[in-house]
This record gives structure tokens, sequence and C-alpha cells, in this order.
């Protein structure tokens, strides 16, 4: 097999399909990808790493390819540019990203509502406010804000630890008639860019005052407030502690 | 005199190169620049970058996969057989079947384009290729599995999504072959010419020890006689395409994550009580969001209780069918005449579609 590439003919496409095997092999064993993707897309990488090297073996084995011409250089910067945008990148998505997507109340309402929005064609206005449950007592369960968004009648009136961020929102200040703090998380289905928050209210007595975007677990008990034509999950009695991110910020 | 000034002229610009194309392409490297060194540690800037990488990340195995299904097609599948697999004796039935042949060769709308580029070259009809990329990336298992998913199996929204999809895709494709054949569709450099194959131009013909004759139209001394040999030139001319199309990808979805970044999706909540323009409004959404089809479902539920049904549908429907990245990617497949007919075609088509349901359904929220 003849070899027909030498070091300085073409080597932008070289240079852009090394660069950009070594930032797919550096996400994917380091697994930060999960930072941009859900994790089950590694094997996406992995199958992209191969045919980047494809191409470049084949650029190396077949007669050299014609010369790139201004144009092709641009072109070849341009798609280096993720890259140099990948190195800028936060560790997740945070409350600048959840103000422009959270679209108030009802787009995180609870199973039951929407149930009931399916059955009536519109949402509709509960017959009374359910009663703030009382202190929490019995095992604390585990929860994510998925779930208690999905299935939150299964931790009705108990109580429950679950980890977020915490922000602020004018939306739901403006809805509540008070300043509310929300614990909130990003869930996504493919990559970050298709990501939906999630958000529950936390209500206590003395909360601590983190700013916005700290991680923390909060402990409380699961209750519904009803306002307007909404039922939107609050923790009440809530106990906040600073914890460490985890690992994957997002739920699925 | 005028002549000699314009002789002149032309020896000065670059060989070869449109120089409005290339500014343009400069400049958008610029301002990308300039977005990433301006701010480099603002909320707004991270929240920029995470999404554009995000983006790419999610787009780019998907089109490498389809460069790959198209260097394959260039190598194995002969204008010959292409054309023996067409439908001879009604021509228009080639719509019809390309419409729905996601269904068996699914492909997300990053994929099909450099795969429908090969497709093209190898004589597939215009009307037919049209049909496919539109139609690939709505009508396949993927799509209707995430739909099902994200509409908690409201089979309405399923079966909506997939017959719509499928029936504006033939009514385009349609539309695309009685307005264009494929030498004014197509661009220069997919066509073929000459009434013999073995008269193309710049076509060298490669027979193998079987006669088989293997086209390839890259000038490249590469082995096609082995399987190995075809396997490599397969490789190489998905390279190709993907150093042809990777950057108007690269480009679709920075501005994709700028309008992400920076517009709030609040906006298009205060029109939801007006008639036709929730419609409007999702569909400009799809357009920017630069969603994957699979996943893009998800999106378009969040807005339930938000949105009427048809202006979610408009969502469903434009964004695998016309976005900001895919508008780019066009231009490596169609002349630009053709792009001009076919953006709008595909926008009213659905605008219309969604205004009927809008109409019949009586815009109520579901």
């Amino acid at each position: 097999m003849k070899f027909f590439f030498t070091p300085r003919e073409n080597w932008w496409r070289t240079a852009v399909f090394l660069l950009w095997i070594t930032a797919l092999s550096f996400l994917l064993l380091s697994q930060t990808y999960t930072i941009f993707l859900r994790p089950e897309f590694g094997i996406l990488l992995g199958i992209g790493i191969l045919t980047l090297a494809g191409f470049l073996f084949s650029d190396w084995v077949i007669s050299k390819p014609r010369p790139l011409g201004p144009l092709g250089i641009l072109r070849c910067c341009i798609l280096l540019l993720p890259l140099a945008y990948m190195l800028n990148s936060g560790d997740r998505l945070d409350s600048f990203a959840f103000q422009n997507r959270f679209l108030g109340p009802a787009s995180t309402a609870t199973d039951t509502a929407v149930e009931l929005s399916v059955e009536t064609g519109g949402l509709s206005a509960p017959k009374q406010s359910a009663p703030v449950p009382g202190l929490p007592t019995g095992e604390v369960k585990d929860v994510t804000l998925l779930d208690i968004t999905r299935h939150s009648q299964q931790y009705m009136g108990k109580p429950v630890s679950v980890v977020g961020m915490l922000a602020q929102s004018e939306k739901v200040d403006k809805f509540m008639g008070e300043k509310s703090l929300l614990l909130f998380r990003f869930v996504v289905n493919c990559c970050a860019a298709d990501s939906t928050p999630v958000y529950v209210l936390i209500q206590g007595s003395s909360l601590p005052d983190f700013p916005k975007d700290t991680w923390v677990k909060v402990q409380g008990v699961l209750g519904i407030k009803n306002k307007d034509q909404y039922r939107i999950p609050v923790i009440y009695h809530a106990v906040l502690e600073e914890t460490k991110a985890p690992k994957i910020p997002y739920l699925f | 005199m005028s002549s000699i000034k314009t002789k002149a002229m032309n020896s000065m610009r670059m060989p070869g190169i449109p120089r409005f194309g290339f500014m343009l392409e400069l400049s958008f490297l610029l301002v990308a620049l300039a977005f990433l060194i301006c701010a480099p540690g603002q909320q707004s800037s991270k929240t920029l970058a995470l999404i554009f990488t995000s983006i790419i990340l999610e787009a780019f195995p998907f089109m490498l996969f389809g460069t790959m299904v198209g260097g394959l097609v260039e190598i194995f599948v002969s204008r010959e057989r292409m054309t023996a697999l067409l439908p001879k004796k009604y021509p228009w039935l080639a719509v019809f079947i390309a419409a729905g042949m996601g269904m068996i060769f699914p492909v997300c709308e990053c994929a099909v384009v450099p795969v429908v580029r090969r497709l093209a070259r190898k004589g597939l009809p215009t009307g037919a290729a049209v049909a496919y990329l539109i139609g690939g990336p709505i009508v396949n298992p993927i799509v209707t599995a995430s739909t099902a998913l994200a509409y908690k199996f409201d089979m309405r929204v399923v079966l909506l999504r997939l017959c719509l999809g499928y029936l504006i895709a033939v009514f385009v494709g349609l539309c695309l072959s009685k307005l264009f054949g494929s030498d004014r569709a197509l661009r220069a450099d997919l066509l073929h010419t000459g009434q013999d194959s073995r008269e193309l131009v710049g076509f060298p013909v490669l027979h193998n020890n079987k006669n088989k004759d293997v086209h390839c139209d890259c000038g490249h001394h590469h082995d096609t006689v082995t399987l190995r040999g075809k396997f490599i030139s397969a490789f190489r001319h998905a390279a190709d395409d993907f150093l042809a199309v990777g950057h108007f990808l690269v480009i679709g979805a920075f501005i994709a994550a700028l309008a992400q970044t920076y517009i709030n999706r609040n906006f298009f909540l205060g029109f939801a009580d007006y008639f036709a323009l929730p419609s409007m409004l999702m569909m400009a959404l799809a357009i920017m969001l630069n969603l994957c089809s699979e996943a893009d479902a998800f999106i378009a539920a969040s807005f339930r209780g938000l949105m009427p049904l048809p202006a979610q549908l408009a969502f469903l429907l434009t964004g695998p069918m016309f976005d900001l990245k895919l508008l780019l990617m066009y231009q490596t497949l169609f002349r630009k005449r053709a792009i001009a007919v076919l953006a709008p075609l595909i926008l009213l088509s659905v605008f219309l579609v969604v205004i009927c349901l809008e109409l019949i359904m009586g815009g109520n929220l579901p």
C-alpha cells in the first residue's frame, strides 16, 4: 500500500480530523461529554471517532487530494470553531438558561394537572386549595425533581429529599404574589439544546441566603399549592444544605 | 477599452471563488470569534458556548454517518442500478415511495443531506430526492417513537405528525419535479452530462474484474477493484462530503445557539389566543432552534396547555424539514433558484395544513 501523504500538503484536512479525534476522545474518556449530551450518546462519539480515523487513513492511502484554496482553509477554520467554544463552555446550564426556557407555572404542572388538561381541553381550576402538610415524619425519600413533576401523587404529603440548583423567577414571584425560592434542574432528552427546566417551590421558616445557582439538598414535605388554574409542587418546612454538584448535572 | 478593464478586474479576483460567499463565511467566523473573545466569563457567553457545542456534538456523529452512507452509495451503487430501481411507467410514483423510505432507512436531517447528494449524483430524480430529503427525517420509526413518548402516547399527535409530514413531503416533491427538471434544480457539480455513462465529463470509468463499472469523479487514483480498496474509497468520498457540508452545520448551529441563548421562549406565549399567529410563531421557533427531529417532540410537548395543538404540530412539522442549518446545507445540493422555491413551498405547505387543522379543531388548547 502506497502512502501519498506528505506533511506539507493539505495539512489543513489532517488538522481538522486530528483535532476532532482528540477532542472527542478526551470528552469520551473523561466522561465530560455528559455536560453536553445524555450519557447513552457516548457511543455516537465513539462511532464519530472511528469514522474520522477512517477519513484520516483514507487521506494518507489515496493519492493526495486537491490542494485547498483560501475558501477551503476558511471552511476548515469554521469546522474547528466548535472546539474553541468547547473550551469556554460552562459545566452546566444555570439560572440564565432557566430564565429563558422557563414557561411559567403551567409548563411544569404536575402529572395530575396535565391529565386534567387533556380530559377537559384546558386546565381546570381545583375546587379548593390543598392543605399545607404537617411537619415531616417518617423515612425521608430521595427523589429527583423529575419524579416530583411526573409522579407527584406518589410522594404527596411525604418527607422527601431532593437535589437541585437555586433560582428566583420574576414570573413565579408575580404569580405567587410574593418572593419565592425555586429549586430547579434541567431535563435533557438528547442534548443540552433541547433541555427543559423542572422546578419546585421551596417554603420554610428560616431559609439560608445562598446565591443563585448554588447546588443544595432540600429536605421537607411535598405538597401542592393551587392558584388560579395551576397546581404547583412545593416543598414545605424545607431545610436547605449546600451540596456538591452531581456528576451529571441533568435529569433524563 | 472596457473589455480590457474587465479582464484586469477579473484577474485580480481569487480564481474560482465566489467572492460574496467567501466574505460572508469570513464575516461569520470573525463574528463568532468576537462572541468568544469579548465576554468569555459571562453567564450568557458560557450558555452560548455550551448550547452551541451540544448541538454540534449531537449532530456531527449523525452527519458523519450520513456521509459514510453517501460514500458507500458512491462506490457501490452504479447509475445503471439506480435507474433500474426507479419506476419507469409512472415516474411520479418514485416521489410517493421516496417520501416514506424513512420507515425503512431512517435518517435524521443532519445525515439526509449528504445521503441525498450522492443519490442525486447517481440519477435519483429531483422530486424523489426532495421527498426523501424532507420526508425521511419525519416519517421514520425513531421519530414516531419519540413523539409518542413525549406526548404520553397520544396517538392523535403521532399520527397527525406522521401523515401530514408524509403528505407535505409528497406534495413538495411533486411540485419541485414539475417546476424543475433535475438539471435545473440540482447543483452543476452533482449532474452528469453526456448520453452514455462512459462519456461523463470528468467521470473516469473504472472496470473491475467482473466487468462492472464503478463511477467516480474524484479524479484520484484509487483502487476500486478489491473490497478493501472500495471501502477506503468510500471513506475518502465521505471525508470530502464532510468537508463540503460540515461548515454549514456549524454556521446553522451557531445561529441556533444564539437564538436559544438570547431569545426568551415566554415571548411566544403572549400570542397564544390569536388565530394563526401561534402557528407562525412556533414555525419560527422551530426554524431558529435547529433541534434534532428525535428530540423536538419533547420541546413541543412542553408547550401543551400553553399553545394550541395546531401550533405544536406546526413546530413538529417545520423543524425536520426546514431550519437554519438545513437551509445552509441545501446549498450543497440545490441551485439558489430551487432553494428560493423549495423554502417557501415547505413553509407555506406546513402553514396551510395547520391552519386547516386550526379551523377544524377550533384552536382549543389541548
